[in-house]
C-alpha cells in the first residue's frame, strides 16, 4: 500500500464519518421540531376537545352523561388520518367516550397507567400533559367541572409510525443530497493527497533505488552526502569483509 | 533527497497535508450543511401551515357558533380576549385576527393591534399575489387566511401570522450545533493526520537517517522492524537489507574463522585482518539484531487523543446523569450523591497510578496502556447501562482506575522518551492531546447525549476507547520492561508536609484552582445550566467555551510570564478572574453572560495553573535544595488532587445546604479571599528575610 493510499483512506474515513455525523444531527434535530409540531398541533385539538367537552357539562351534568362528548370526539379524530383515537377517561382511567376504530384496542397503557396519567396531566401547569412511546404520540387535557375540580381527561392518540416516516423521507432526501457534496469533497481529497503525496512516494522510490544500486559492485556516488558516506563506509565494510574471506580461503 | 535534511522538508509537507485537508473537509461538511438547511425548512413548511390551519378550525369553530346562534360576528363583545388566549403558548403565531366578508378587521389579537393600520391593508394586498392558496408573505411573517362560514355563506376570514423565522430560529439551533461539528472535525483531522504523516513519513525518515549516521560510523549492528509496507517503509528496508547482508557475511566469516582455528589452521595474518575488521567495524547478529527503533512520543499522540477524547464525551452531562439515577434515602442528598461518582473518579484514578509505574516498568507500554483502556471501555459501556447509583459508582470506579493507569502510563513514556531534547515540545504531546480531547468530547458529548441519549453516548465513548487500543496495538511500538526508577522516600514528602510556609502556599495556590474546576465547572456548571432549560448539547458547547480559553491563553501566558517575570502576577490574576467568574455565574442567567462567566474561569485556570509550577523552584530553592525538586513537585500534585477529590463533595454540602446563588456566591468569594491570603503571602515572602529558616535536609 502506498503513502497515498494510506493517507487518503484515512481522510476520506473522516470525510465520511463526518457527513454521517452532519446527517444524523440534522436528522436527530428534525425528528425532534417535527415531534414539537405535532405536539403543539395535537395540543390545540386537546385543548378544543377540553373547552367543548366542559361546555357541555357546564350546567351541572356527569361527565359520562354529557351528550355532544361523542361528536366532539368524531370531529377531533377527523381532523386528521393520522390520530389513531381520542378518548374521554374518567379518574380511574376507565374510557367514558371514544373515537377511531382502534381506539380502546389500541390505546397505550393500563387503565392503572392512564389514572396515573390523569393525575400529571391535573397537575400540569400549562393545562396539557403529553407522552411519547414507541407507537404513540399522547397528548392529553384535564377536563374542569364547572368547580374547576379536574373529573376527566381527554386524551388523543397519534400514529407515531407517520411522524416517523415523514423523519425517514427527511434522512433518505438529505443522504441522498449530502452524497454529491461527499463525493465531491472525496474526489478533491484524493486529488489533494495525489498532489502532495505523490512526489514524496517517488523520492523515496529513488532512494529505494539508490540503496538497491548499492549492492552491485560498479554504481554511481549518491548525489546526498549522508547516503554517500554511508556508501563508503557500506563499500569499505564488504572489501574488508572480501578480503578477510579471501585471506580465510587461502589457509 | 537527504533525509538528513528532510525533517524539515517533512514538516512542511505534515502541515500541507493536515490543512488543507482540513479545509476541504471542512468544505464539504458546511455545502452539506447548507443544503440540509433548506431541506429543513422545505419539509418544515407544510407542518406548520398544518398546525396554522388546525388552530384556525377551532378558533373558526367558536365564530361559527356564535353566528349559529343568530349573533353576528360584528357585535361580539369579548372576541379580541379571546384571540389573545387562542395566539398565547404558540412560539410559532405572531397574530391572529378577524376580520369582515369586506376585508375590515374587526377583532385581533395584541400583537396584531400594536400594528399600524396600514399593515392590514398589506396583508390584503400581499393575499392578491400569494404565493400559495390562503398563504401570503409579508415581513417576515406567512400570513395564513382561513374563511369562516355559517350556514352555508362565509361570515368572516381569519388571519394567522405564522412566523417565518421559526424555522430559521429551529435552524439556528442545529446550525450551532454544526459549527461545533466542524470545529471539532477540524481538530480530529488535524490531530489524526499529523499523527499519521508522523508515522508514515518523519518516522521512516528518521530511522533511515540513524542507521545512515550509525553505517558511516562504522556501526552495522541495528536494524529496523518493518511492519507497514509503503514507499517510506520499502526505502528503509532497501537500506537495512545492506546492513542485513553485511551482517550475514561477517557472521558466517566469523564461524568459518571459528572452525579454522578449532582445527589449527588459522594463520596470524588471518587473525590480524579479523581483528582489524573489528576494530574498525561493528557488526551485528542477522539472526537477533539490535533494533533501530527508539519508542518516541509521537507514538501514543492518536492512541492518546482517541482514548481521552473517549473518556471526555461525558464531562458536560455527567452530574445530570447521575442525578437521574438518583432515588431519595435517608442518609444522604441529592447533591451529596451526585456530587460522589466525582471525587470517587479522582480517588480511583489517584490509587491506580502507580499501578502504570509499574506495568510499564515490568511489561512495558504497550501492556500497560492496553491494561488501563480495557478497565476503562467496559466500565464506560457498563456505565451508560447502570440502573442504580451503586451500579453505576462501581463502573465509574473501574473506568477511573483504566483512566489512572492509561495517563500515568502516558506520561512516564513521554518523559521517559524526551529525556534528551525537547522536553516541553514532548510533554505537549500529551497537554495537546487531552486538551484537544476535552474540547471535542464536552462538546459532542453533549450534542449526543441531546440527540442519541446517555446510554448510547456512553456506548460511542466505549467504542472510542476500544478504536485506541486497535490504535494502540498497531502504532505504538512496545518499550520493553525496564529497571523500576529509583523510589522516592516518603521521608521526603512529609518534610516538605511539615513546612509550613510550602504547605500555605499549595494551600492558597493550588488547591483553589482544582476546587473551582472539579467543584464548580465540571459539577456545579451542568447542573445550574440543566436547571436554567439549557439542553445536553447547550451545556457541552456552553463547558466548551470555558476549555477553549484554557487551551487558548496557556501558551500566551506562559510566554509572557516567563518573558517578563509575571509568574506572581498571573497566579493572582488567575485566582481573581475565576472568582469573578463564578459570582457572575451566578446571577447570571442569559447565554452571553453565562459564556462570559464560564470564559472568565476558563481564562483563570491557564493564568493561575501555568506559571504555578515554574515559581515553585524561585520560591523554595531551599527546599528543591534539601528535598529534590521532583519530590517537591511530587507533593504538589498530591495536594491538587486533593483539591479535585473534595471540589465536587464541598460544592454538593454547600448546594444542598444554601441552594445553587449562594454556593456559587461562596466558592467565588472564597476564591477571592484566597487569591487575596495569596497576595498577602507573597508579599510577605518578597520582603527579606530576618530570621532564616530552619534547614531543610
Amino acid at each position: 500500500m502506498s503513502l497515498f493510499f494510506k493517507l487518503g483512506a484515512a481522510t476520506a474515513a473522516i470525510l465520511c464519518f463526518s457527513i454521517a455525523l452532519i446527517v444524523l444531527l440534522n436528522y436527530a434535530k428534525f425528528e425532534t421540531t417535527l415531534g414539537e409540531l405535532q405536539r403543539s398541533r395535537l395540543r390545540v385539538l386537546a385543548l378544543d376537545a377540553k373547552a367543548s367537552t366542559e361546555a357541555a357539562i357546564d350546567l351541572g351534568l356527569a361527565l359520562p352523561a354529557a351528550r355532544d362528548a361523542q361528536q366532539i370526539l368524531t370531529r377531533v379524530s377527523a381532523m386528521d388520518p393520522d390520530i389513531r383515537g381520542v378518548v374521554i377517561l374518567d379518574r380511574r382511567g376507565t374510557v367514558l367516550f371514544q373515537s377511531g376504530l382502534h381506539a380502546t384496542t389500541h390505546l397505550p397503557g393500563s387503565a392503572r397507567e392512564r389514572a396515573v396519567w390523569f393525575e400529571e396531566a391535573a397537575a400540569a401547569r400549562d393545562g396539557t400533559w403529553n407522552r411519547t412511546d414507541s407507537t404513540a404520540l399522547l397528548v392529553g387535557a384535564p377536563i374542569l367541572n364547572p368547580f374547576s375540580q379536574p373529573v376527566g381527561f381527554v386524551l388523543i392518540a397519534y400514529d407515531r409510525r407517520a411522524l416517523d416516516a415523514r423523519a425517514g423521507v427527511f434522512l433518505h432526501t438529505f443522504a441522498r443530497q449530502a452524497l454529491w457534496p461527499l463525493a465531491c469533497g472525496f474526489t478533491l481529497v484524493c486529488a489533494l493527497m495525489w498532489g502532495l503525496l505523490k512526489p514524496l512516494g517517488q523520492r523515496f522510490q529513488a532512494m529505494e533505488k539508490t540503496f538497491r544500486g548499492m549492492e552491485g559492485p560498479a554504481h554511481a556516488a549518491p548525489a546526498d552526502e549522508d547516503v554517500r558516506a554511508f556508501d563508503a563506509r557500506y563499500q569499505e565494510a564488504s572489501q574488508a569483509l572480501a578480503r578477510a574471506e579471501q585471506s580465510l580461503e587461502g589457509t | 533527497m537527504s533525509p538528513a535534511s528532510d525533517g524539515g522538508l517533512s514538516r512542511g509537507r505534515i502541515w500541507q497535508v493536515s490543512l488543507l485537508s482540513t479545509l476541504l473537509i471542512v468544505a464539504t461538511l458546511v455545502a452539506a450543511s447548507v443544503q440540509a438547511s433548506r431541506l429543513f425548512e422545505e419539509s418544515l413548511r407544510p407542518d406548520l401551515r398544518a398546525k396554522a390551519e388546525t388552530l384556525a378550525e377551532t378558533v373558526a369553530l367558536q365564530f361559527h357558533r356564535a353566528a349559529d346562534l343568530g349573533i353576528p360576528v360584528t357585535r361580539l363583545g369579548a372576541a379580541d380576549a379571546y384571540l389573545d388566549d387562542a395566539a398565547a403558548g404558540h412560539e410559532e403565531l405572531r397574530y391572529i385576527g378577524f376580520a369582515s366578508p369586506e376585508g375590515r378587521l374587526l377583532y385581533a389579537s395584541r400583537e396584531l393591534k400594536t400594528r399600524p393600520e396600514s399593515f392590514f391593508d398589506r396583508v390584503k394586498q400581499a393575499h392578491g399575489q400569494e404565493e400559495s392558496r390562503g398563504l401570503a408573505r409579508l415581513e417576515g411573517a406567512l400570513d395564513l387566511a382561513h374563511p369562516v362560514e355559517s350556514r352555508g355563506r362565509v361570515i368572516g376570514q381569519l388571519h394567522l401570522g405564522i412566523d417565518a423565522g421559526y424555522v430559521e430560529q429551529r435552524l439556528q439551533e442545529i446550525h450551532t450545533d454544526i459549527l461545533i461539528t466542524l470545529f471539532v472535525t477540524a481538530l480530529v483531522t488535524i490531530e489524526v493526520l499529523m499523527a499519521l504523516m508522523g508515522l508514515l513519513v518523519v518516522r521512516p525518515l528518521r530511522l533511515l537517517h540513524r542507521l545512515l549516521a550509525l553505517g558511516s560510523a562504522g556501526d552495522f549492528t541495528r536494524q529496523a522492524r518493518l511492519r507497514l509496507h509503503d514507499e517510506a517503509t520499502r526505502a528503509l528496508a532497501a537500506a537495512a537489507r545492506l546492513v542485513r547482508v553485511l551482517n550475514a557475511r561477517h557472521a558466517a566469516l566469523t564461524e568459518r574463522a571459528a572452525r579454522a582455528r578449532r582445527g589449527g589452521r588459522l594463520t596470524e595474518a588471518v587473525e590480524q585482518a579479523l581483528a582489524a575488521l573489528g576494530a574498525r567495524f561493528r557488526f551485528g547478529d542477522p539472526k537477533a539484531p539490535a533494533a533501530l527503533e527508539e519508542p518516541e512520543t509521537g507514538d501514543l499522540r492518536l492512541p492518546l487523543f482517541i482514548y481521552l477524547f473517549g473518556s471526555e464525551l461525558s464531562r458536560s452531562f455527567w452530574p445530570l446523569y447521575v442525578k437521574r439515577l438518583y432515588q431519595p434515602g435517608p442518609f444522604f442528598s441529592e447533591s451529596f450523591m451526585v456530587a460522589l461518582p466525582m471525587s470517587l473518579w479522582v480517588t480511583a484514578m489517584v490509587l491506580c497510578t502507580p499501578l502504570g509505574g509499574r506495568l510499564l516498568n515490568t511489561r512495558g507500554s504497550r501492556v500497560a496502556l492496553l491494561a488501563g483502556m480495557v478497565p476503562s471501555a467496559f466500565g464506560l459501556a457498563l456505565t451508560g447501562q447502570s440502573s442504580s447509583l451503586t451500579e453505576l459508582f462501581l463502573w465509574r470506579i473501574v473506568t477511573a482506575g483504566g483512566y489512572g493507569i492509561v495517563t500515568a502510563t502516558a506520561l512516564l513514556h513521554v518523559a521517559r522518551t524526551s529525556k534528551q531534547r525537547h522536553g516541553a515540545r514532548s510533554m505537549g504531546v500529551f497537554v495537546g492531546a487531552s486538551t484537544a480531547a476535552s474540547v471535542c468530547g464536552t462538546a459532542i458529548g453533549g450534542i449526543l447525549a441531546d440527540r442519541i441519549g446517555y446510554g448510547a453516548t456512553f456506548g460511542v465513548a466505549a467504542g472510542l476507547v476500544c478504536l485506541s487500543m486497535v490504535l494502540v496495538g498497531l502504532l505504538t511500538p512496545d518499550s520493553g520492561p525496564r529497571e523500576a526508577a529509583e523510589h522516592r522516600p516518603v521521608a521526603a514528602y512529609l518534610g516538605i508536609l511539615k513546612r509550613g510556609r510550602v504547605l500555605l502556599f499549595i494551600l492558597l495556590a493550588a488547591m483553589p484552582v482544582r476546587l473551582v474546576l472539579t467543584g464548580f465547572l465540571f459539577f456545579l456548571t451542568p447542573l445550574r445550566l440543566h436547571e436554567l432549560g439549557f439542553s445536553e448539547a447547550a451545556i457541552g458547547r456552553l463547558m466548551m467555551g470555558s476549555f477553549i480559553a484554557t487551551v487558548l491563553a496557556t501558551p500566551v501566558v506562559s510566554l509572557l510570564a516567563d518573558r517578563y517575570g509575571w509568574h506572581r502576577g498571573m497566579m493572582l490574576a488567575g485566582g481573581g478572574s475565576s472568582g469573578l467568574g463564578v459570582l457572575l455565574f451566578a446571577s447570571a442567567e442569559g447565554s452571553w453572560p453565562l459564556l462570559a462567566s464560564v470564559l472568565l474561569v476558563g481564562l483563570g485556570q491557564a493564568l493561575a495553573t501555568t506559571p504555578l509550577l515554574a515559581s515553585v523552584p524561585p520560591l523554595f530553592a531551599e527546599e528543591c535544595v534539601g528535598f529534590g525538586l521532583d519530590a517537591l513537585l511530587s507533593v504538589f500534585r498530591i495536594i491538587e488532587r486533593v483539591g479535585s477529590l473534595a471540589g465536587p463533595l464541598l460544592a454538593a454540602a454547600l448546594l444542598g445546604a444554601s441552594g445553587f446563588v449562594r454556593c456559587a456566591h461562596a466558592i467565588g468569594a472564597g476564591m477571592l479571599v484566597l487569591t487575596a491570603g495569596l497576595a498577602a503571602y507573597l508579599f510577605v515572602r518578597s520582603l527579606p528575610s530576618s530570621t532564616p529558616s530552619p534547614k531543610a535536609p
